[in-house]
């Protein structure tokens, strides 16, 4: 060290040279800053859930990710001229060329079943011409779930289009085009809002770079007032303040050379920094100062960089230890924040002893008194403060205590109250842009964000397999993480009806292969299979929850997939056990589809109804009849036959218990081939017509047994009635099903999830640093404990603050606890260093009121800087950060009051214990 | 002087021939239609190849009759051969797609598709349904050529109809055999969205074309769709209510 300062003494340019070299080339890189506040890449991309959710991409089409939503508000949706402008811009969307599809009112399909098939139609086929017409298409889609509230806004003024990109688009610009065709349609009268994570993350960019911009100079302006109101030195405080800045610049330079991204939470870097890595300049500039004073400029460099070194370095690993000990989490913001912050230390360090030594040899100062930066008042507030507190611990010792004892319970009392919360609104304050949007979305439209049940099968085409996803979905629809679902099945369910005239997963697998090609032609349900056709995607529209309620649900949903049939063998009806089997099954999806009779009771009606057959449902009645000859309309017509005609000759062969075949020719004189055709028609649709008989009946007795009518989507457990089939759950069985739950939600609980173990990991392994380092400084385990207990009381009522104040763990208070440990143990090693050397040559009291008024008055006067400069953060606009920095300041504080009240007393008790084994030695001696 | 003037007489001569010898965009057109293998009547048997994204290519087997109904209306029966699990399925399209209609084997049931579905991709390809019973004529198009070189004439045809998904579309049209060899469809934007290819023809002994091989290529979703002929005959004697709801319930056509 003595070469290297007397190098620094005698060649300053080099050094000055290379230090302007960096911040040049810093700066430059400082262009290359981007902010990235993506929650999926929290966790590295190794984490499962992480890798899982990322996975989705590759494998299914539909996934979009590249997405956003445009909102759009009228005075009155439904009107000819607003209908017609959504309409164009949906096209003008539509043709953009990074887009890949736009869905809106204007061009949703629906599948609807007619008289004689499917009518896939989009909602609004034609635009409204008159008033009178958009009222109608209003009132039309009032009763559509699926528009009214979430498309389209309950007050009927507000609507979304939902625009996906192509994968290769660049979402910025895509998102930018978008704003452009908004702006040249013109929509003046139109309120437009731009809602997706992409606009969300680049809201949350912008706020990072305003904390960046401007609450930096505004925490150098606080902490330069408070050092000049403490030191009464204007260049002595400036120049700790500009080594601040350089080492956070450094420190983001050397970020974006890593190809690092920042988050909101590293945009506070430079207000940290500042706040913590001007102690060290403060330290050098006294020091020269003081040796400038006693040797002259010649000598003055070299001397202060031998002095201040290692206590500068030593202070500086102690913060970074902090610091450092934050990369052992596996969330990314925040050990990025750790590496950031400890590169910043460590440039602060160099810049602080080098630099600083550099400019004072290039630039010596004349030899003066005035330069001393701790000057101050021998009588002013601090140095009465001080010796009121030395009174204080030196006569009044229990009073002392009994505080000491009362804080620290209070504040330990919160800890219990702590919550882990990572929801918007907790993180971004309620007054945020980005929760207003939020909210306002989440009222308007309902909720914008998804969750997603993942289902593998070897053959999603199985009945078993797309039932359950009907299953599943309707357990999970009950919490807020799962609403709406929407899937192949669900989609398969409404193909049935169109079909058959019931909505229910049919057990016939051909019947399943049919359906499928619609499924083949809707792009969207293409998109939710994945590319080998093995798995698929149920989405769940997320509403935002607490992150307690979030992890309650998220326990249910996995407990009962747990719970569910994992590999099945289908089984002919007729043989044993099979019957029992599927009872089972359909009493326990009647339950869960919301009927209230007793298990019994249900089995016993529904052993009933699976022992008769369906022909016992076929009857003469007219409106049997009826139904049977206008299920095969389409048939009949097509032969040129009226169905009344055919409906009389039916009934005739009923009565008669004669084939219909057979009077179709001699009555109404069909070739026999022709007869032949309709015959069958005419019996495939009386099945059909007798089966829906039968289901209808149990209906109604179900219906009776609990005197209340039973909802539409119970069609899916009541038709299970007429399965020749069941599914036994069978270790061998050749049907698999797997399931997963996934989503940002779900990843917003994995992070909060890793919160807590992590904040206990980083902390203990701060601890063990900055134990190590303080076994070094003080040579003594016992000195080395006794300096430590400071900053356990300091990072345990931390933890009480948080709870009593209703303050969140969260990715940056997280961090709290590892930032007091790194940056309050430097209180505690300055302290104990004076009161060991102090006691060499006083008393107790001499030497405990010598460092209180001496060291603790730099200790309070950097901490009131550092808290200064931090409380600024309380002026930025993201919540999460105001919380982070006004506690950081406050831990601070509470590290000064732990020192100067524990430690003093722990310290002055083991001076008199030692005194008292002194005295016993020599008693024994003697 | 007087080589000037011969030069000039050469020259003039050359580009008036050219203006009075060329063919306009709607003659190409018509010559293509008249180069079309006419038929009252036509059975094809061959094969679909859908490939989607990853490359990965699925082939169904397949027969399809089609029935010249006159006023350029095209009535259509397709079925699928295999894989099994879309054996059977059947497509009816009557005129040129005024009703179409899906015979689902497995319900033993003929259901009619009706509204936008027309205009939706048909049955997992690249074709929509409308794709599958246009042609280029006049009445749809407006035509203008662009260019041409010693192969090819370079068409745009721009759609009359003015809810046209299209907004236009670029033609190559084969300038010895009069078939279209590529058409390139354009959205209301000017992208690109799909791309046609005819790779392989049959010119007949009476000069007339068939298809063999096409490939129709959707740029935006990066899917193909190859339909490859095996068998092609035409005008085989079929009963008048051949393209009926009852035909296409039969297990065999």
């Amino acid at each position: 060290m003595e070469r290297l300062a007397q190098w620094i003494e005698k060649h300053p340019w080099p050094v000055l040279g290379m230090t302007f070299f960096l911040t040049l080339l810093f700066l430059w890189k400082l262009k290359d800053i981007r902010f990235e506040d993506d929650i999926t890449k929290y966790l590295p991309e190794n984490d499962p859930e992480i890798s899982f959710y990322n996975s989705l991409e590759e494998r299914f089409a539909g996934f979009e990710k590249k997405s956003v939503i445009v909102a759009l508000e009228f005075d009155d949706l439904f009107t000819p001229e607003n209908l017609s402008l959504l309409q164009k811009i949906v096209e003008s969307i539509g043709n953009l060329p990074t887009v890949k599809k736009v869905t809106a009112l204007t061009n949703m399909p629906e599948i609807v079943a007619t008289e004689y098939g499917i009518k896939v139609q989009e909602i609004v086929e034609a635009l409204p011409k008159d008033v009178e017409e958009a009222r109608d298409l209003k009132k039309r889609l009032q009763g559509n779930d699926l528009v009214w509230g979430k498309i389209v806004t309950s007050d009927g003024k507000g609507t979304i289009i939902l625009v996906s990109f192509f994968d290769t688009a660049d979402q910025d610009k895509a998102i930018r085009d978008v704003e452009q065709v908004l702006h040249t349609i013109g929509t003046q009268n139109v309120r437009v809002t731009l809602f997706g994570p992409r606009i969300i993350a680049n809201e949350m960019s912008k706020d990072a770079r305003r904390n960046m911009r401007f609450l930096t100079p505004i925490a150098g302006g606080v902490l330069l007032g408070i050092l000049f109101w403490g030191f009464k030195n204007v260049r002595g405080t400036i120049l700790p303040i500009v080594i601040a800045l350089l080492a956070a610049l450094w420190a983001m330079g050397v970020a974006m050379f890593l190809g690092k991204s920042f988050t909101v939470i590293s945009a506070s870097l430079p207000v940290l920094l500042l706040s913590l890595v001007s102690a060290y300049g403060i330290h050098f500039i006294n020091r020269y100062h003081e040796e400038q004073t006693l040797l002259g400029s010649a000598q003055a460099v070299e001397r202060t960089l031998k002095g201040v070194f290692l206590p500068i370095l030593m202070s500086a690993l102690t913060t970074m230890g902090g610091f450092l000990s934050l990369l052992s989490a596996t969330i990314r913001p925040v050990s990025d924040f750790g590496l950031y912050a400890a590169l910043g230390v460590f440039f602060g360090m160099v810049l602080a002893t080098f630099s600083l030594g550099a400019l004072y040899a290039a630039f010596p100062v004349r030899k003066s008194g005035r330069g001393r930066v701790s000057g101050g008042k021998q009588g002013d507030h601090f140095h009465r403060f001080l010796l009121f507190l030395s009174h204080a611990l030196l006569h009044r010792k229990r009073t002392v205590l009994i505080l000491l004892l009362a804080v620290t319970l209070f504040l330990c009392a919160g800890i219990p109250r702590i919550q882990v919360e990572t929801t918007i609104r907790m993180q971004m304050g309620k007054e945020h842009p980005i929760t207003r949007l939020v909210e306002y979305f989440k009222e308007r439209f309902g909720s914008t964000d998804y969750n997603y049940l993942w289902v593998s099968s070897e053959n999603l085409k199985e009945p078993f397999v797309l039932r359950e996803m009907v299953r599943v979905a309707q357990y999970l629809k009950q919490f807020h993480n799962f609403q709406e679902p929407s899937s192949i099945s669900s989609f398969l369910l409404d193909l049935n009806e169109a079909m058959e005239g019931w909505r229910a997963i049919p057990a016939d697998e051909e019947k399943i292969q049919n359906l499928w090609f619609f499924v083949e032609d809707s792009e969207y349900l293409k998109g939710r299979i994945s590319g080998d056709g093995r798995e698929t995607l149920v989405e769940f529209k997320a509403q935002e929850t607490t992150s307690a309620e979030l992890k309650r649900e998220l326990e249910r949903a996995r407990a009962f997939l747990e719970s569910r049939p994992k590999r099945v063998r289908k089984v002919p009806l007729k043989d044993a056990n099979a019957q029992d089997a599927l009872v089972r099954t359909i009493v326990d999806d009647l339950i869960l589809f919301g009927v209230s009779l007793p298990q019994d009771t249900l089995q016993a009606v529904v052993y009933e109804f699976l022992k008769k057959p369906w022909a016992d449902f076929v009857t003469r009645d007219s409106s049997f009849l009826a139904k049977v000859v206008r299920d095969a309309q389409l048939e009949i017509e097509d032969l040129g036959l009226d169905v009344e005609t055919v409906r009389g000759v039916l009934d005739q062969a009923l009565a008669e218990g004669v084939p219909v075949e057979r009077i179709l020719e001699e009555s109404l004189g069909l070739d026999l081939e022709s007869a032949l055709y309709l015959g069958e028609v005419l019996s495939v649709s009386l099945e059909r017509v007798a089966k829906r008989e039968k289901v209808e009946a149990l209906r109604s007795k179900i219906e009776e047994l609990q005197g209340e009518k039973l909802g539409r989507e119970c069609d899916f457990a009541l038709y299970e009635i007429l399965d020749e089939v069941a599914y036994v759950e069978d270790e061998a069985g050749d049907v698999t099903v797997a399931y997963r739950i996934t989503g940002t939600p779900i990843i917003s609980n994995r992070v909060n999830e890793m919160l807590f173990g992590q904040q206990v990991e980083s902390m203990v392994l701060a601890f063990a640093v900055v134990f190590g380092l303080l076994l070094l400084q003080l040579a003594s385990l016992r000195r080395a404990s006794i300096a430590m207990v400071p900053i356990l009381l300091t990072v345990a009522t931390s933890f009480g603050v948080m709870g009593w104040f209703g303050i969140p763990l969260n990715v940056a208070t997280l961090m709290v606890a590892s930032i007091a440990i790194g940056a309050g143990i430097d209180y505690a090693i300055h302290f104990s260093a004076r009161w060991y050397k102090e006691i060499t040559t006083n008393s107790g009291s001499q030497a405990l009121r010598a460092t209180l008024l001496n060291t603790g008055r730099g200790i309070l006067l950097n901490a009131l800087g550092v808290a200064g400069g931090l409380y600024v953060m309380a002026l930025s606009r993201i919540h999460m950060l105001r919380i982070f920095g006004s506690l950081v300041a406050t831990v601070l504080l509470l590290g000064v009051f732990y020192t100067f009240i524990a430690l003093s007393l722990l310290l002055h008790l083991e001076e008199y214990l030692g005194n008292e084994n002194s005295k016993k030695k020599e008693v024994s001696s003697l | 002087m007087k080589r000037f003037l011969a030069a000039l007489l050469i020259f003039v001569l050359f580009f008036m021939g050219r203006l009075v010898f060329a063919l306009t965009a709607q003659e190409i057109l018509d010559e293509v239609e008249a180069r079309r293998t006419q038929f009252t009547t036509q059975k094809t048997v061959g094969k679909l190849v859908l490939v989607d994204a990853s490359g990965k290519e699925e082939t169904r087997e397949m027969v399809m009759y089609l029935k010249d109904e006159g006023d350029d209306k095209t009535s259509v029966i397709f079925r699928f051969l295999s894989p099994a699990d879309v054996k059977g399925v059947t497509l009816l399209s009557l005129r040129s797609g005024e009703k179409i209609y899906l015979y689902m084997p497995a319900y033993k049931k003929v259901r009619l598709i009706a509204g936008s579905s027309k205009s939706e991709k048909f049955m997992g390809t690249d074709f929509s349904y409308d794709d599958l019973s246009a042609g280029y004529g006049k009445e749809d198009y407006d035509s203008t050529l662009q260019g041409e070189d010693e192969a090819n004439y370079y068409l745009e045809l721009v759609p009359k109809k003015l809810d046209s998904k299209y907004g236009k579309l670029v033609m190559v049209v084969d300038k010895e055999r009069f078939y279209f060899k590529k058409i390139d469809f354009f959205d209301t934007a000017g992208n690109l969205w799909k791309t046609l290819e005819v790779h392989e023809v049959r010119e007949k002994e009476d000069g007339s074309i068939q298809i063999l091989k096409l490939s129709l290529k959707d740029v935006k979703e990066n899917h193909v769709t190859r339909m490859e002929a095996n068998s092609i005959e035409e005008n085989i004697p079929l009963p008048d209510d051949f393209f009926s709801v009852r035909t296409i319930q039969r297990p065999t056509l």
